[in-house]
């Protein structure tokens, strides 16, 4: 999960914090969202819908969203 | 799948320009997604090319004026592992009328097929080209995209909103590697055209600066092109083929 951000969004893992929120810093733009969606994708073997594509505003949404799909963050 | 055998979809590939670049694309190696209605004639042309070329082609059936055509061609991919490296949107229909006499069905299954799919196909693709930073888009527009025509204003009105998608999607997407362009094929003898009669044809080719018509070949040819590296530097553009048509 971190690493999907940290790739797509070229942030260090540090960085990558529940609250952290789509475009509240200049990495995370409409193009690196796109890049976002793929990684997390690739990372879980899931498919997002446009409804999420567009809901995940936050990483604590991302995780909720995610969770939707049977996987859960501990 | 390497990029020694390159995939691209095509829609409306049953016929026409559609298929013509089907027949292309599989000359220059590529494997190929063909979508269309016609399920018979998808797997006849599959079979051609297979044989001709040793082409791997899946074919998918569907009529794309259903909402959710596009996440039901793309599902079948995922099921089958395949990620395309190109996008050909090119099924479209004409049904020219002028507006006075245009019905509301005429303007839904226009905008539907011509406008929509080509959204939510471009839409669906894109993931696939993310993932690879790289990836080819093309919408096939139209003449009448660009100048207008008697008779079809629903027609014209979809061709020219594709040239306004593809100018957008091209800045979208091509800090993401992808390109975009659009083909602006002219007066083509196809299918699209057969219900012309001799003396329109006529009419048309002395009003080409070639004084000839085009065939889906010659359509073919450019979108080959714009798929292949040599195009790699091309984005954003709308390329007439049309023999110097004036209408």
């Amino acid at each position: 999960m971190t690493d999907a951000f940290t790739d797509a969004l070229m942030i260090d893992k540090e960085q990558v914090h529940d609250a952290l929120k789509y475009q509240s810093i200049p990495n995370w733009d409409s193009i690196s969202h796109m890049v976002l969606i793929t990684n997390i994708e690739a990372a879980f073997d899931i498919s997002l819908g446009t409804d999420d594509v567009i809901a995940m505003s936050t990483v604590a949404i991302a995780k909720e969203i995610i969770a939707k799909h049977g996987i859960s963050f501990s | 799948m390497t990029d020694i055998h390159p995939i691209a979809l095509i829609t409306g590939a049953s016929r026409g320009i559609g298929k013509a670049i089907a027949t292309e694309l599989a000359a220059a190696g590529y494997h190929l997604v063909l979508v269309a209605r016609n399920e018979v004639l998808l797997n006849e042309l599959a079979r051609e090319l297979a044989a001709l070329h040793e082409t791997k082609a899946w074919v998918f059936s569907t009529d794309l004026l259903q909402p959710d055509a596009a996440t039901k061609v793309f599902t079948f991919l995922q099921q089958n592992n395949v990620q395309i490296d190109a996008l050909i949107n090119n099924a479209g229909i004409m049904q020219n009328a002028t507006l006075m006499m245009t019905t509301e069905e005429m303007i839904d299954d226009q905008l539907g097929i011509n406008l929509r799919t080509v959204l939510t196909m471009s839409r669906a693709a894109v993931k696939h080209f993310v993932r690879k930073r790289k990836g080819c888009i093309i919408n096939m527009s139209s003449i009448v995209g660009v100048n207008g025509g008697i008779g079809q204003a629903v027609y014209s009105a979809t061709k020219s909103a594709l040239i306004g998608l593809t100018h957008s999607l091209s800045k979208e997407l091509g800090p993401l590697g992808i390109r975009v362009n659009a083909i602006a094929p002219g007066y083509m003898m196809t299918n699209m055209t057969a219900q012309y009669d001799d003396a329109h044809n006529e009419k048309m080719r002395m009003a080409t600066s070639l004084r000839k018509l085009g065939s889906a070949t010659d359509v073919a040819k450019l979108a080959t092109f714009l798929c292949s590296s040599d195009a790699s530097f091309i984005t954003g553009q709308v390329i007439g083929v049309d023999g110097g048509l004036l209408i």
